[in-house]
């Protein structure tokens, strides 16, 4: 990651249309928008394309953002909504609708602090859609229920009980599968 | 100490915040394919009004002018001879002035025995004593009339010559004789802003009089290549109202119309090339069955409004299913049909036409309602949404349709009145909701002195 002067003068070469500093920023922010994409689509294809997007949204509207306010926190939000609407894209039209709560599978048993992204996202994927998308967005990426609520078309109420599934199956899937124990 | 939980969340921060698969490099190949993006093939409304324009103006002006040579070839075709060699008190200034000589032609190299030997008398009374009286503007306030000699050079019969073949207006030198004293004179005050030709044509000398036979060959060589031009390059303009119907499958037809303008340009006897404007209405509906391309195009543009923006209510989620309810498309067109008219008959009273249709859009409206239902509120009970979308001045979609057509002629006087029922297959979609409009319908249009030039 750059530092934080060398980013304004990044972000400032790429509001003047510079390809080759768009690069640099992409190559620089390339695994930050991944690790974003693929918590909330699952696999690295799907990441890649949203991540993708984010890019392009970023470059297009970078004349936009004023380099006084910090840069990862904006570019976070675009990479989050168009992750979520490309779930809803790609739901909408495959149809493929995760809604009841699924048995656990098994994972690698290991301590949690030795957990790799693959056990994560394997773990994750244990979790139904709006559970591992409300984990997501209000455990890692810091929304809140009532934000949630907004972006999902949910009540807020509705948030906090499907995090509180989410926390009990990720509970269960850690004790069940010892992957607690040291 | 920290709970699994909180200990799975941290690691999850830790782990995502920078997960790089070593592929930032195809990532970026990747994303070159979509950025920056290729040249819209969807031109900018104004081009497109400009080119339209431009076409209406190009035939406009070619119309024009076909009538404005016929003109010119009337007057020289009727050009008396007397004028050409005009008695006493032609004016100067006239365009085809002609040579005024005094008594002997002082040509270099010029000997009137020669040129005349084998003139008759009466030749020789036309022509020679070739003494003519002429005024110029330089010359009319003091000595209106006065005798001029004329310098006939190998050059000048040259360039006599040009005026023929369309240069009318180079300069003839005249010598004017006042108190004896021989002033050079521009004779045609037009033919001064003309640079006069600088070199010498060498061609053989010619008498006045042979001079004269092959002006008037040469003048009439280019009345018949004028005429047959004229003729040749007939065009007319349409203005057309037309009544259709859109329809697509699964959707109802509906009643639209249009009006324009189309310029014809005759190619050959029973050839014609149409090209114009014209400004329609488009309009689609469907209940129910909304096509997979359009309800996703609805869609797509919904993410892409909302994507760069914080978290925006209303969106529905990935754990909801939607069902299409119905889907309203407006679009007020700019056509540019272009289409080739065969004329099978020698009375050329019907055609067969076939062509493309490329269309820009003025306006365009989009409706589209759907049921959601979110498993996670009121236990999945339907909720209506629609959605609407409007822009203007937007889009181009080249040979969107093809068109097939008919016409019947009825000749009303000089002009001629055209039935035109016609078939729009879609080619291509229209709009920005990939809309695949085909239609059918009647044009009326209303030609000018078609009668006159099929």
């Amino acid at each position: 990651m750059p530092d934080n002067e060398s980013l304004v003068e990044l972000i400032a070469s790429c509001k003047k249309g510079d390809l080759r500093q768009q690069e640099l920023l992409y190559k620089q922010f390339y695994g930050y928008a991944l690790g974003i994409c693929i918590r909330y689509l699952g696999n690295r294809d799907d990441a890649l394309e949203a991540a993708n997007d984010s890019f392009i949204k970023v470059f297009k509207s970078i004349n936009s953002f004023n380099e006084e306010n910090d840069f990862k926190p904006w570019f976070r939000k675009v990479l989050v909504n168009t992750s979520l609407d490309y779930k809803r894209r790609s739901m909408r039209f495959s149809e493929a609708i995760e809604l009841t709560d699924t048995i656990p599978q098994s994972t690698h048993t290991s301590a949690i602090d030795k957990l790799s992204a693959q056990d994560i996202l394997a773990l994750m994927k244990n979790l139904n859609e709006m559970q591992r998308t409300v984990f997501n967005l209000y455990e890692i990426d810091g929304y809140s229920h009532k934000e949630i609520g907004s972006m999902l078309n949910i009540p807020e109420s509705s948030s906090r009980t499907y995090l509180t599934r989410a926390k009990q199956a990720l509970q269960q899937l850690l004790t069940t599968h010892s992957i607690y124990k040291r | 100490m920290k709970t699994s939980e909180e200990e799975l969340v941290e690691q999850i921060k830790s782990v995502f915040e920078d997960y790089d698969d070593g592929l930032g490099e195809q990532g970026w190949a990747d994303l070159r394919k979509k950025y920056p993006e290729k040249e819209s093939k969807k031109l900018p409304i104004w081009w497109l009004t400009g080119v339209a324009a431009t076409l209406l103006v190009v035939a406009g002006l070619y119309f024009s002018n076909a009538f404005d040579t016929e003109k010119v070839i009337l007057r020289a075709g009727t050009t008396p001879k007397e004028n050409v060699m005009p008695q006493n008190s032609s004016p100067v200034s006239e365009e085809h002035t002609p040579v005024i000589t005094s008594d002997t032609i002082k040509a270099d190299n010029y000997t009137p025995k020669q040129n005349h030997q084998d003139k008759d008398v009466s030749q020789e009374k036309v022509i020679n004593p070739q003494k003519y009286l002429a005024q110029d503007n330089s010359t009319k306030e003091t000595t209106p009339i006065k005798e001029i000699n004329v310098i006939t050079t190998n050059s000048e019969i040259a360039r006599t010559k040009a005026v023929t073949a369309g240069e009318q207006n180079n300069p003839l030198i005249a010598i004017i004789k006042t108190d004896d004293k021989a002033e050079k004179v521009i004779a045609n005050a037009r033919a001064t802003t003309t640079a006069p030709p600088t070199e010498k044509t060498v061609k053989p000398k010619l008498s006045t009089e042979e001079f004269l036979r092959e002006e008037s060959k040469l003048m009439a060589n280019s009345v018949t290549k004028e005429t047959k031009k004229s003729s040749a390059s007939k065009t007319t303009l349409d203005i057309f109202t037309g009544t259709f119907f859109n329809y697509h499958d699964d959707n109802e037809a509906k009643l639209s119309a249009g009006v324009g303008l189309n310029a014809n340009v005759k190619v050959t006897k029973n050839l014609v090339i149409s090209f114009g404007a014209g400004i329609s209405q488009n309009k689609v509906s469907y209940e129910n069955k909304v096509p997979a391309e359009v309800s996703q195009a609805m869609f797509a543009s919904k993410s892409n409004t909302n994507a760069m923006s914080a978290p925006v209510a209303g969106l529905a989620y990935s754990a909801t299913a939607t069902n299409d309810l119905s889907f309203n498309g407006k679009l007020l067109s700019i056509d540019l049909p272009m289409v080739v008219k065969f004329f099978p008959s020698k009375k050329q009273d019907f055609y067969i036409s076939t062509g493309i249709n490329s269309s820009s859009y003025l306006t365009q409206k989009y409706t589209y309602n759907y049921s959601l239902s979110n498993f996670g509120y009121r236990n999945g009970e339907a909720q209506t949404q629609t959605q609407t979308e409007e822009s203007s001045l937007k889009g181009f979609d080249f040979a969107n349709s093809a068109i097939i057509a008919i016409g019947i002629n009825q000749s009303i006087g000089k002009n001629v009145l055209i039935f035109e029922p016609y078939y729009k297959p879609a080619l291509n979609t229209m709009g920005d909701k990939n809309l695949r409009i085909s239609s059918a319908g009647l044009n009326l249009k209303f030609n000018f002195n078609g009668n006159n030039k099929k």
